[in-house]
């Protein structure tokens, strides 16, 4: 029976009281994303009222430093601007820090002690949320140290309150590391209390993905080999890797983005219908069509896939440096910035349409889109038709999140045919700012809601398909690098890869 | 602002020129619906055009505001301009104003109905009590996907109640009053989520609403959210009259607008109770304070969402449906 004061419709979401401990506290991930998202939770009056945030990390300080320090990050990043005294008030008595080493079991028993304090003082129910803000080689050992601790508990003995722990991207750094790092974590975790974060998931215009396909019969039916000629999937930024260049140089852009973000993009673009909206249902699909995609072909790599690294340019008529002057890059670094890639998906819908994948730094502009590129109608009627475009459709991820779509129409007065576009502006229509995607995350995932999150079976299916590629970069040639200049559109090379075929990428 | 008087006839031609002049500015024109806003002259209008212009900041829309006027202005007036919600806005929308005395009432629905752009949602807010007979009134229940109006405005809510269930025989409806006090249902309905909590609400014997009354905006009736909530209250919980006390009562507190609950107090037959009460300093903090006969748990905080003007008409112009608690107090009250 459901309950008499909550009605369907109004958003009455019970979040259970629960601790939010950040490893990691220092980091920049904290202070730029993760609190001002849980302050503006708060300001929304969306976290339980029995709730406290604990950083945990090596530097000293106290939970006053941390409270202030915390204080100037949400007044720099937050999307609502300067801190509203009267919320801050109340939302710094619910911060806390608490300073340890990542290896010494004392930091965690002392932890302990301090988390039960709190429950106690709060009545948080022992619910514990962690979110590890740290370097990928910490994750393991911070489970296995909260678990050694107690401070996991076994959702098949314990039932009344529950943790679970937030990780953030990259899991493992390629198919062997990533079922290995599953294999470490499910000693102490059991697979539905991992969240894999994924932020682009928490993005509007992501989840917008969904109700664009399923909730418009006008696109699904035109959504396969019949009517589309190919996609392009493109996620370009113009900034470069900025004080992220010792992990840069250990990951490269394949793992940066293309391994999650794009594939989480491809795969909600090519998805069947799921049975229903649950967690499971969203992304047994997805992980078909992660299963579906063709194995990259060792032999046949510089066919499908290029690399490129960004040497010096101009980005806003600025002087720019290349990678390799970067801070913490090798001067002859071979790390890519970036990675076009041509995919098929053997299944039904999509057999014979390529989709192509481009990323990359210190490219012209910061866009992440997704471009429908539909068949010439039969060239009977307009034969002239044939060398006009054909119907494009695009849906704009960021900025200026929308979609477009491009169709030919008489021009007045004359019998030739120019191609319009139609334009839809998320932000002119529902106005505001949106939440980001580290709130709903976090509010998710405290509420137990994993659909945003991706599945170890996502995680290593996307490894699988790239995994090859990663092994044959390891071992051809390596290219002359770097091979684009930045504020380009990347290399060469990659627009040979899509104009042999008679395409080209879009100019954005 | 700039707003242009016009002949009912050159509406359109005249917006069309103005457009001209706002693309050179590049602004975006914008229409997510057509929004009819209706009130009559008096102590309110400022508060309903106050409250266009907050709803187009969010959605930006074809607005038909129309206005009744008293005698003896003229018996038509049409004025249009392009309403931006600021300076630095990429988009803007269409403004188009109707005054009309009652004498010219019967050619409003013939004004309007050109003015409406198809294939986008009707939404109507009537910011007066609902007129059954009035050629406009009439008219809008057709047109309308959803009609919105506020008891809040009602000198008798039993009348006006058995209006609004006749509306929603014909459209969705909405209830500013009810969707003002959706912060508070939220909190009472998650305090009292779990099924313990929740039998203890269930052997209640006392509750006390306590609200703001201020002298203005005196058309405003001050005790129309804490009507709502007690009945919302006793009709959900299938509580009786005979069993359990309700007292609602009246406090000023100028930091908060007229009608605002200020505090709830439950008390239960074995004499625990639940203090919910709003931080008169910091109005949208609220604490719950638990006491039985043998534990007094800490007071925790609860923050109440934005609750700046137009928040309520905002978040029922995107309401899918109409509330079925809603329907279910009306239909009590009738």
């Amino acid at each position: 029976m459901s309950h008499p004061l909550e009605e369907p419709g109004l958003s009455t979401r019970f979040i259970e009281p629960c601790l939010l401990i950040i490893f990691g506290a220092t980091g920049d991930l904290t202070a730029r994303k993760l609190l001002p998202a849980i302050y503006n939770l708060a300001r929304e009056g969306a976290l339980p009222s029995q709730f406290a945030c604990i950083g945990f990390a090596r530097r000293e300080k106290s939970h006053q430093m941390f409270r202030d320090e915390m204080k100037q990050a949400v007044s720099k990043y937050s999307r609502t601007g300067a801190v509203d005294e009267s919320v801050w008030r109340s939302f710094k008595e619910q911060l806390f820090y608490h300073r340890a080493e990542f290896h010494e079991k004392e930091g965690y028993e002392k932890l302990k002690g301090f988390l039960e304090q709190l429950e106690g003082r709060l009545g948080t129910k022992g619910n514990r949320v962690f979110y590890l803000s740290t370097q990928p080689s910490f994750f393991p050992l911070i489970c296995e140290q909260l678990h050694s601790c107690g401070l996991i508990y076994d959702p098949n003995k314990i039932k009344d309150r529950f943790s679970k722990v937030i990780i953030e991207k990259p899991f493992g750094h390629d198919s062997t590391s990533a079922h290995e790092l599953q294999d470490n974590l499910l000693q102490f975790l059991s697979e539905e209390q991992i969240f894999r974060i994924d932020h682009y998931l928490g993005k509007e215009s992501v989840q917008n993905l969904l109700v664009f396909r399923f909730a418009n019969s006008l696109f699904e039916s035109l959504w396969n080999n019949r009517y589309i000629d190919h996609v392009q999937i493109t996620v370009a930024e113009d900034i470069g890797i900025g004080s992220r260049g010792a992990f840069f140089e250990e990951a490269g852009l394949l793992r940066d983005i293309v391994q999650n973000h794009m594939m989480q993009l491809l795969s909600l673009v090519a998805m069947e219908p799921p049975v229903s909206l649950t967690a499971d249902a969203i992304r047994d699909e997805k992980v078909k069509v992660l299963r579906a995609i063709r194995p990259l072909d060792r032999s046949q790599m510089r066919d499908v896939a290029v690399r490129g690294q960004y040497g010096e340019g101009y980005i806003d008529g600025e002087p720019v440096t290349g990678y390799r002057m970067e801070k913490n890059v090798a001067s002859h670094s071979n790390v890519e910035t970036y990675v076009a890639l041509k995919l098929l998906i053997d299944n039904w819908r999509w057999h014979g349409v390529p989709f192509y994948l481009r990323a990359g730094k210190r490219l012209a502009k910061r866009v992440t889109e997704i471009a429908i590129f539909f068949k010439h109608p039969p060239a009977v009627l307009f034969q002239e038709q044939k060398m006009r475009p054909a119907n494009l459709l695009v849906i704009r991820i960021q900025p200026n999140e929308g979609c477009a779509l491009k169709i030919n129409c008489k021009v007045p007065g004359s019998s030739s045919i120019q191609p319009v576009k139609m334009d839809f502006l998320y932000g002119s229509y529902f106005g505001g700012s949106s939440p980001e995607a580290y709130e709903r995350l976090i509010l998710d995932c405290m509420m137990g809601d994993s659909t945003l999150f991706a599945r170890d079976d996502e995680v290593f299916s996307s490894w699988e398909l790239l995994t090859p590629l990663i092994e044959a970069w390891k071992e051809l040639p390596k290219e002359a690098f770097p091979n684009y200049s930045a504020g380009s559109w990347g290399p060469e090379s990659a627009n040979a890869l899509i104009e042999k075929e008679g395409r080209k990428w879009r100019l954005i | 602002m700039e707003t242009d008087l016009v002949a009912p006839s050159a509406i359109e031609s005249r917006l069309d020129e103005l457009w001209e002049k706002s693309t050179a500015q590049n602004k975006a024109r914008a229409s997510l619906f057509n929004l009819i806003f209706y009130t009559r002259s008096g102590n309110h209008l400022p508060h309903v055009r106050a409250l266009v212009s907050k709803v187009i900041e969010k959605f930006p829309s074809r607005i038909l505001f129309i206005l009744k006027k008293e005698e003896p202005s003229p018996e038509i007036v049409t004025r249009v301009s392009v309403l931006s919600s600021s300076e630095e806005a990429d988009f803007a929308c269409d403004l188009i104003e109707i005054e009309a005395t009652a004498k010219a009432e019967v050619r409003i629905p013939f004004l309007l109905l050109p003015h409406l752009l198809p294939d986008l949602p009707i939404l109507s807010f009537w910011a007066d009590t609902p007129s059954p007979g009035s050629p406009l009134f009439d008219q809008l229940e057709i047109l309308s996907e959803r009609m919105i109006f506020d008891s809040a405005l009602a000198k008798e809510p039993v009348s006006f109640a058995r209006e609004l269930l006749r509306v929603y025989q014909k459209c969705d409806i909405s209830d500013l009053t009810w969707a003002r006090l959706q912060n508070w249902r939220r909190l009472l309905s998650t305090t009292f989520h779990s099924q313990e909590r929740l039998e203890m609400l269930y052997d209640t014997k006392e509750v006390i609403i306590l609200y703001n009354e201020l002298e203005q905006p005196a058309h405003l009736r001050a005790d129309s959210q804490a009507f709502y909530l007690k009945t919302w209250l006793f009709c959900q919980l299938g509580w009786k009259k005979e069993v359990v006390s309700c007292k609602l009562l009246a406090e000023r507190q100028e930091l908060l607008p007229q009608g605002a609950v200020l505090s709830i107090d439950i008390v239960t037959s074995n004499g625990s109770q639940f203090s919910f009460g709003r931080d008169l300093k910091t109005p949208h903090l609220v604490s719950m304070r638990f006491s039985s006969l043998y534990l007094c748990d800490i007071p925790l905080k609860y923050f109440f969402p934005s609750t700046e003007m137009g928040h309520s008409l905002i978040s029922e112009i995107n309401r899918g449906g109409t509330s079925a608690h809603l329907i279910h107090i009306l239909k009590t009250l009738c």
